[in-house]
């Protein structure tokens, strides 16, 4: 019997793979976002709203990973973004190497910004690493304000976090400094903007901080 | 839920180090799992059993080292159980509160022969 020391993540390849990409996005001067939430939350109607306020300015790329249908890819396009439709068949979240055949084809240098929208799921897609530059949590008032503490995870990784449908506030239990305080234990200081589809509340807001990520990619 | 392509990438390593040293059979891995790393134990164990078959692997056990799920208090510094999730400070009642952990899953060492 011997002990052989190996010390090495299980998710080694995926990193490879996504320290790749993450290459390739820096030499385009892409900015690229990786959207993460549960299945629901409006990550879709925040990208229609994104494409009314951002199209005409930005040059932009969306990724939409669901497990089946090309349903998202197609709203999408109707809203006026370029989008490619990733099904997984499956897989709970979208890996690197994903991203990576999505992308062998395409001139990314003919974007400003790719959002890419992962599987509808907290647990999974936080823990694979696409390359992305950065990493946004949408959650929703109708999921309930315990999200958060429930799964950690997804507020963990994130850089930004989106509360969508707050039109609905005044019909729900949904308590917004326990939301907030909740994610913030998962990540200190987590910036939080709250925003509806329904309203373009806050929209305007989210688009101001993509903005700033592009010009950071860019620089 | 992703369990089963974890397993996976434990076969994968565990193969790429029989071909750097040269053993038989592996009788233990041993792996370190992050407090935020979304890891299901039991279902990783059971995808485990799955993919092991007809590998050096095949009676290979898993050892979990699991880091404890901890939140602090950022007023007070109490230290309590992160399940299921207190909402406020068990001494001073402050809800500022900061889960720690590592989103780790990695494998530590292998026991061969």
């Amino acid at each position: 019997m011997a002990d052989i020391p190996v010390r090495k993540s299980v998710r080694s390849r995926n990193d490879e793979i996504a320290a790749e990409n993450r290459g390739r996005f820096r030499e385009a001067g892409l900015c690229v976002v990786n959207m993460l939430s549960s299945p629901g939350s409006g990550k879709t109607s925040l990208l229609e709203r994104t494409a009314a306020h951002m199209k005409d300015r930005l040059r932009i790329l969306v990724i939409d990973g669901d497990v089946e249908t090309e349903r998202d890819a197609d709203r999408l396009r109707k809203a006026g973004l370029e989008a490619i439709q990733i099904q997984t068949h499956g897989s709970c979240h979208l890996s690197a190497a994903m991203i990576a055949e999505q992308i062998a084809t395409v001139d990314l240098s003919a974007y400003d910004l790719l959002l890419i929208e992962n599987i509808g799921n907290l647990v999974c897609p936080s823990n694979y690493d696409l390359g992305e530059a950065r990493r946004v949590v949408v959650a929703s008032t109708t999921e309930g304000d315990d999200k958060p503490i429930k799964y950690p995870e997804a507020y963990h990784t994130a850089d930004l976090c989106v509360l969508n449908k707050v039109d609905l506030l005044p019909y729900l239990p949904f308590d917004v400094a326990a939301f907030e305080a909740g994610a913030r234990r998962a990540k200190a200081g987590l910036p939080i903007l709250q925003t509806s589809c329904t309203t373009d509340s806050g929209v305007d807001a989210w688009c101001r901080w993509l903005d700033d990520q592009v010009r950071a990619a860019e620089a | 839920m992703h369990e089963l392509s974890l397993a996976q990438n434990i076969m994968e390593i565990v193969e790429a180090e029989r071909a750097e040293h040269g053993f038989e059979r592996v009788h233990e891995i041993r792996l370190k799992v992050g407090a935020l790393s979304g890891i299901d134990p039991q279902a990783l164990e059971l995808a485990f059993e799955a993919v092991r078959e007809d590998t050096c692997a095949a009676e290979a056990t898993i050892e979990i080292d699991a880091e404890p799920r901890v939140v602090t208090c950022r007023r007070c510094g109490a230290t309590m159980d992160a399940d299921p999730g207190p909402v406020a400070c068990g001494s001073c009642g402050s809800t500022d509160l900061d889960l720690q952990g590592s989103t780790g899953l990695d494998i530590v060492s292998l026991e061969v022969d």
